[in-house]
């Protein structure tokens, strides 16, 4: 295993190497001029002023040499200014990622902790209504497009019934909690400020529901299927044979190994989770990575595109490779 | 399939052929294909079916549904109804297109890769897993970004986001059928090696491919109507359905702006699925896992 995870590591800095290179020149290869966003339209007429920008940010230079500059900063840790916010794109990035990865994390929970739970559900009354009920739920949730299902959401609950807390992470005229993780829900109760944690949760909620509506049509199926395989297995024949109950029988025995696959789900779900943050921040104006990337391929400031496409890749090929150990570790019989 | 022998022997034709369509009429597949067929219908008689123009107002704006406007109407006044079937000339052609595309595209080079192998397999192999190594959004993202807004740029990210999947599947097949008795055969009776490829090896190759597609339908339906939503594809006054719901979004009150268009690409995205899980089923491919 220790081979394998290591040859997987070896391959990730070619992987995002390749990434990067294809994201470079895509963002580079374009008829559009990024002097555009860099001075504003208006000032596009001023010579001195476009001047200045062109040397300023290299663009002079001819492609090759950009592309070597910008692979040496790489090597420093440097993604490079951003045309939009001027700002470096690392310090760009590294402010926004806690709000995304607050929204994903409660996404993950959701999907599957109700998952595995309807899974069950379904898998108990296998051929029954409640059964066909729960899996046609799941397969329109993942046949749904998310920003729909949002403004539905958006629309009912917060529009209509008043229930739950519109767009944003806070509500309005509510100050942010002092900075430690940059996730509010974490930072409130580390000040111990509730008033704050109940309202940034309640800022949560729908979000992280839309998010999670993909995944959970997957974990409800997948759990589902291996209910139903693991019933019929040995092992479940002979706690029936002792006198076990078939409830007692499914929740000792059946449950904890039908939820092990589960884990796969995780990593297949990262692709899942970055298009559900680009959408669902989109519309619940979430100032995380997914609002961040819209706004950067709007405006044509490239060095932001392939910073974010370089923080995508890396944490889908880390999720991926995380997902095969952890599941080598937890199911003895996968041999990587 | 063991029945046949016993059937052939004495049934009058058409029994044979009906027994071999059994297993597709499943309630899955005759579902998802009615509904898949009414919305063919939908994309060729839309200008026969909708009530009013897509593109110029006909009432006045931000109506509720009512019965001159089934949908209600937008913010320029445009029936949503209308707009609604002349999204599906859009979407739906576009994302078989782009499915079409990308198989083939992914067909060939996959099955060139696998039957002649070394350093173009390694190549062409590699740059796979580097694009299946972005986030399929973020690099549609970026394509399009870098092309300028427009559907048919939305359409060629998709397809440079989505042919590795098919190279990777159809290379794999190829892999697995080049050592058959039948392909050494007709390279032992001095077939080509081009000949041998597309005559004995990709035919028997396609299914699996075909069926990943049809699975697939759905989400690059959905994958279009999002770079719509974020303003990166169809831009309007466009009658596409991401677009639509972006100005449904923007008229939160108004709120069956977004409706229409959204239960449409549910349900035919909903059918599609059902087709492709019942196709899988029936056909019993191993597709691949992402």
């Amino acid at each position: 295993m220790l081979r394998y995870t290591l040859k997987r590591l070896a391959i990730m800095p070619l992987l995002l190497w390749g990434i990067v290179t294809i994201a470079f020149f895509l963002s580079h290869s374009i008829s559009s001029n990024p002097l555009a966003s860099i001075v504003g339209t208006r000032n596009l007429g001023n010579a001195d002023v476009v001047a200045a920008a062109t040397q300023r940010w290299g663009l002079d230079k001819s492609l090759l040499q950009q592309y070597f500059i910008y692979i040496g900063n790489l090597l420093h840790g440097d993604l490079g200014t951003s045309f939009r916010t001027k700002e470096p794109v690392a310090s760009d990035l590294s402010s926004r990622l806690p709000a995304t990865l607050e929204l994903a994390l409660f996404a993950l929970i959701i999907a599957v902790v109700l998952g595995i739970v309807l899974g069950v559900v379904a898998a108990r009354n296998n051929g029954r209504l409640l059964d066909g009920a729960l899996r046609t739920v799941a397969l329109v949730g993942s046949s749904t497009p998310v920003f729909w299902v949002a403004l539905l959401l958006l629309f009912v609950f917060y529009a209509r019934l008043g229930i739950a807390a519109g767009p944003g992470r806070l509500s309005s005229r509510v100050d942010p909690p002092p900075h430690f993780t940059g996730m509010y829900t974490v930072d409130s109760l580390l000040v111990g400020n509730f008033p704050l944690f109940s309202d940034a949760l309640s800022h949560l909620i729908l979000p992280s529901i839309v998010m999670a509506l993909p995944l959970l049509g997957t974990v409800i199926r997948m759990v589902r299927a291996q209910v139903l395989e693991e019933q019929s297995s040995d092992f479940v024949r002979t706690a029936r044979a002792k006198g076990m109950t078939p409830s007692q029988v499914t929740n000792r025995h059946v449950v904890k190994n039908a939820i092990t696959p589960v884990i796969t789900v995780v990593g297949i779900s990262v692709g899942m989770l970055i298009m559900g943050a680009v959408m669902v921040e989109t519309i619940f104006t979430w100032n995380g990575i997914g609002t961040y990337a819209v706004e950067a391929s709007r405006s044509l400031d490239f060095p932001a595109i392939t910073g974010v496409c370089l923080v995508g890749g890396v944490i889908f090929l880390v999720s991926n490779l995380v997902t095969d150990i952890a599941y080598a570790i937890i199911d003895p019989r996968v041999r990587l | 399939m063991s029945t046949d022998s016993t059937i052939a022997a004495g049934s009058p034709p058409g029994t044979r052929r009906a027994s071999r369509l059994r297993p597709f009429l499943r309630p899955q597949i005759i579902g998802g294909s009615v509904v898949v067929l009414l919305w063919l219908l939908v994309i060729v008689l839309a200008g026969v079916l909708a009530p009013h123009d897509p593109m110029a107002a006909s009432g006045p704006r931000l109506q509720a549904p009512s019965g001159a406007h089934w949908l209600g109407t937008d913010t320029l006044g445009r029936d949503v109804f209308s707009r609604m079937l002349y999204g599906a000339r859009q979407s739906i052609p576009l994302a078989v297109l782009t499915l079409v595309i990308s198989v083939v595209v992914g067909s060939l080079v996959g099955a060139i890769a696998g039957y002649f192998g070394g350093i173009l397999d390694a190549l062409v192999m590699r740059l796979a897993d580097i694009v299946m190594a972005f986030p399929s959004i973020l690099l549609a993202m970026a394509v399009t970004a870098a092309l300028g807004p427009g559907l048919w740029h939305a359409f060629i990210a998709i397809v440079i986001v989505w042919w590795p999947i098919y190279a990777r599947l159809m290379r794999g097949q190829v892999l697995s059928l080049k050592e058959r008795e039948h392909v050494t055969a007709a390279r032992a009776i001095g077939l080509g090696p081009w000949k041998t490829l597309f005559k004995h090896i990709v035919p028997h190759s396609l299914t699996p491919v075909i069926v990943s597609a049809t699975i697939d339908l759905g989400t690059v339906i959905i994958m279009i109507a999002s770079l719509s939503f974020l303003g990166l594809g169809a831009l309007p006054p466009s009658p596409e359905w991401g677009a639509m719901i972006t100005e449904g979004a923007s008229n939160f009150y108004q709120w069956w702006i977004a409706t229409g268009p959204g239960v449409a690409m549910v349900s035919i995205v909903l059918a599609v699925n059902f087709l492709g899980d019942g196709l899988r089923d029936v056909l019993d491919v191993k597709t691949r896992t992402r």
